[in-house]
């Protein structure tokens, strides 16, 4: 394993019987890195990820985190991370502190300043029982207990589920705060804006595969550029055109998307004298959409 | 296109219902047996009229029996010994069951949030409560229905002899005391705010109602039966002598207390009780420094609990020693059970009752062994172990710890059997000396033993089988236990049971051979079951 990975998995897959739950996975997560982790329900991230954590044992293939076999040596392997999942049962009679006490003492360390800091910019009150917690302030717990150990790996599942758009933004600057450390982070998640947001690269996952692997930029050439022209009157047909689809027209403007050459669009809309252009790249909402089709859109 | 479901409003009835039936019919099957090995027992042991009135006049005047099972009425028939026998312990068993069975349904489903998906469908917070009060009320009509049907076809045994009637009339009088418990289950479930309160709470008063009729049986306070719900039970007297006017006072506080409930459900919020419980409080982190210390601080009421039922329970028993024994000594049934169980029918009367003192703790013991297995489980089916084995802490340190921790307090247990037996005996100056007590409370371990081991077998190799497995082994021994000291089984039936390979010390020496074969083999499958729980995957529910 090269030195500078923080993740390798090779041939890493996971069988319940004929079902595919993980087919055979390779990935490297670079030391430093922010690795988003997309798909749809049942696509597979969780798998993966208690994959990683031994939680579960592969059907096939193997795990490495910074060098250690994390099937044989979890323990030496989950000193190394910490990890976030997207709900977590805690006792209901213990308090918020009285929890991070605890998941801190079985941890092995934490950084004592840095947990304060961090109830403090999730806006937590750690006296009170978790019984009494909402969803999201169970969840503020699984975040602190985790970024408060500073360990080099992070493992995030779903770690906003819950989270109202202000600790969103915390949770972001926390996440960036700790690459600024050095710390990896393997990100899960749904909210595809959080991830274009904080990512270094992005894997997107379908049907238990891995589809797609690669920074945003590199992933771009799989979408369409969406275009938004509008007129004074009436906004010229154009989806005869080669490439050109999703056409829409409100009103006097045209939006459409087009794949490939743009000149045979743009000639047609400079015909008709547009009033303004604006053409952008697709966002990864946009990239994802594009990747499991309509079908799975609808549903 | 929508479909529409027949009656959305009666759902949580029919789901409570459905997912509690299948208990309501083993117990009434449970029931049945134990009614058919006590009256056919009696009725064979003592074929003769003279030999049953002989038989009955040993416990007449016996105060410890009286406090355990009621004054006899009418024991001379086959009918009325049966019911005499049985129907304290059916009505304590059931009991016991309806209050878990309530405070789960009303307080454990809420605390698990999974009563808020239930409730925010066509219903009210009454309209759910009186909902979940109809779920469990057909779970009380199944299992009427599953008495009376097998304590009819007791009464139609030849050698037992009861009507149809006087059937059902027992089955009712079952019915209405473990409903009395239920619906007190149910109002504490909506006055307290978590499910083991509630469930504390529900026991204790139990305990009053049972220490109330003990006294009122066993004083001159008998006015004392007029005012405690298992006192309006007893004076029911199935069987015996039917007084059907007590069902008045029954029914008056199961339509009270179900009334309260289903009031009490829109008075309060959901998550919340009548009484409110501090939502917050300062830290206390002396047990929490590690998920094993955790364990023994988020436990230890629940330890504790048992570790006190077991240690008064004792108590209690050698505080009935001296004249337990006397009537034990001459009874034809004592003398059978010893004979099966120890191999001997002639035994100095405290030696023979003790034995059977210390038998009948086994089934505590067992129990609390399979309610801390099914604990174990649960803390992985319900997400609980996650927060420990994805940081540095492994699976089997986790697994050892928890064992470890049970089997202290099943170790304290057989200790406390013994100091409790020996300290009510010797106030009563019926002793025996306490190392044979104490070779006694050890040989009272191994069936819990066992249970573990068991138990954990499930739970490495079928976790999701670990309840019905440890408490499987309890259930089918005190079931094969209660038949066959009224019938004759088959040796491979009784070896099934673990009890049937256990002495009965300190009225037979332990038998220390079979006692280490039974540990070797739990121990056996303990390991492994608990390797293989280090190289699974870890399983919801």
């Amino acid at each position: 394993m090269p030195a500078d990975n923080a993740i390798v998995v090779e041939k890493l897959s996971k069988l319940y019987g004929s079902f595919v739950a993980l087919a055979p996975l390779d990935l490297e997560v670079k030391k430093g890195e922010i690795l988003g982790y997309l798909g749809p329900n049942g696509a597979g991230k969780t798998t993966t990820i208690r994959l990683l954590l031994g939680l579960i044992k592969p059907s096939s293939g193997r795990v490495e985190i910074f060098g250690i076999d994390a099937q044989k040596d979890k323990i030496e392997a989950h000193r190394r991370l910490a990890y976030v999942p997207g709900e977590a049962t805690f006792w209901p009679n213990l308090t918020g502190a009285e929890t991070l006490h605890l998941l801190a003492k079985v941890h092995g360390s934490i950084d004592e300043t840095y947990q304060a800091e961090l109830i403090k910019r999730f806006d937590f009150e750690p006296s009170k029982k978790v019984r009494t917690y909402s969803k999201g302030n169970r969840q503020k717990i699984n975040l602190i207990a985790a970024l408060s150990t500073r360990a080099d790996l992070l493992v995030m599942d779903e770690p906003t589920s819950g989270l109202d758009p202000i600790m969103e933004q915390a949770f972001r600057k926390s996440v960036l705060e700790a690459k600024d450390r050095g710390q990896t982070v393997f990100l899960s998640s749904h909210v595809l804006e959080e991830v274009e947001t904080l990512c270094d690269r992005v894997g997107i996952l379908r049907a238990g595969q891995l589809v797609e692997l690669g920074t945003l930029a590199e992933m771009r050439h799989l979408s369409a550029l969406t275009v938004v022209a509008t007129f004074d009157g009436q906004p010229p047909k154009v989806d005869h055109l080669k490439g050109v689809s999703a056409v829409r027209i409100v009103g006097h403007q045209l939006v459409c998307q087009v794949q490939g050459s743009i000149e045979p669009l743009l000639k047609v809309i400079t015909a008709a004298h547009p009033k303004t252009l604006l053409s952008r790249e697709p966002s990864l909402e946009e990239l994802f959409l594009s990747l499991y089709g309509d079908k799975e859109v609808q549903s | 296109m929508i479909q529409h479901f027949r009656s959305p409003q009666t759902v949580i009835a029919r789901f409570v219902a459905r997912r509690n039936l299948r208990s309501a019919t083993l117990w009434a099957l449970v029931f049945g047996g134990y009614l058919a090995s006590k009256a056919i027992g009696f009725a064979d042991t003592y074929p003769t009229l003279a030999g049953r009135e002989k038989a009955v006049a040993l416990f007449t005047n016996n105060v410890g029996i009286k406090m355990i099972l009621g004054p006899i009425r009418h024991a001379d028939s086959v009918g009325g010994y049966a019911a005499w026998n049985t129907f304290g312990a059916m009505v304590i068993i059931g009991s016991i069951w309806a209050m878990l069975l309530a405070t789960k349904t009303f307080r454990g489903e809420e605390d698990a949030g999974r009563w808020e998906l239930l409730a925010s469908g066509q219903t009210t917070a009454r309209r759910a409560a009186a909902n979940a009060l109809a779920g469990l009320v057909a779970c009380l009509g199944l299992f009427y229905v599953v008495c009376a049907a097998t304590f009819s076809l007791v009464g139609r045994t030849h050698s037992v002899n009861f009507n149809v009637g006087a059937a059902l009339f027992f089955a009712l009088s079952v019915v209405v005391g473990v409903g009395i418990f239920m619906v007190i289950g149910a109002l504490a479930s909506q006055i307290l705010p978590t499910r083991s309160r509630a469930a504390s709470v529900t026991a204790t008063i139990f305990g009053v109602c049972f220490l109330l009729r003990g006294i009122a049986d066993i004083t001159s306070a008998h006015w004392l039966l007029n005012i405690t719900p298992l006192g309006w039970v007893e004076k029911l007297q199935p069987l015996a002598n039917p007084q059907p006017i007590w069902l008045l006072p029954i029914a008056v506080f199961i339509l009270a207390a179900a009334g309260l409930t289903i009031f009490l459900a829109g008075q309060r919020d959901l998550g919340e009780g009548i009484l409110a419980d501090k939502d917050t409080a300062k830290p206390h982190i002396a047990l929490l420094k590690s998920p094993l210390l955790a364990t023994v601080r988020l436990t230890r009421a629940n330890s504790l609990g048992w570790l006190a039922s077991i240690f008064g329970t004792a108590l209690l028993y050698g505080l009935l020693t001296k004249s337990a024994a006397q009537a034990f000594s001459q009874s034809a049934s004592a003398a059978k059970l010893l004979n099966r169980l120890a191999h001997q029918s002639q035994l100095a009367s405290i030696t023979a009752f003790l034995g059977v003192v210390f038998f009948l703790q086994m089934f505590f013991i067992m129990a609390y062994a399979a309610s801390s297995l099914a604990a174990i489980r649960r803390d992985e089916a319900e997400g609980y172990l996650d927060n420990f084995v994805v940081r540095p802490y492994s699976r089997l340190r986790w697994l050892w710890g928890r064992v470890c921790l049970s089997t202290t307090v099943i170790i304290i247990a057989g200790l406390l059997t013994t100091l409790g037996v020996w300290i009510g005996a010797a106030s009563q100056h019926s002793s025996l000396p306490i190392h044979t007590l104490l070779l006694a409370g050890v040989n009272s371990l191994v069936p819990a033993v066992v249970v573990v081991g068991v138990g954990l077998l499930a739970f490495g190799l079928r976790p999701r089988l670990t309840s019905l497995l440890a408490y499987g082994v309890l259930a089918w021994s005190f079931l094969i236990e209660m038949v066959s000291s009224g019938i004759s089984l088959n040796h491979w039936i009784l070896d099934t049971s673990v009890l049937n390979h256990m002495s009965l010390a300190p009225a037979g020496g332990p038998k220390w051979s079979t006692n280490l074969a039974l540990v070797v083999l739990a121990v056996v499958i303990s390991l492994i079951g608990a390797m293989a729980f280090r190289s699974r995957d870890l399983q919801g529910e």
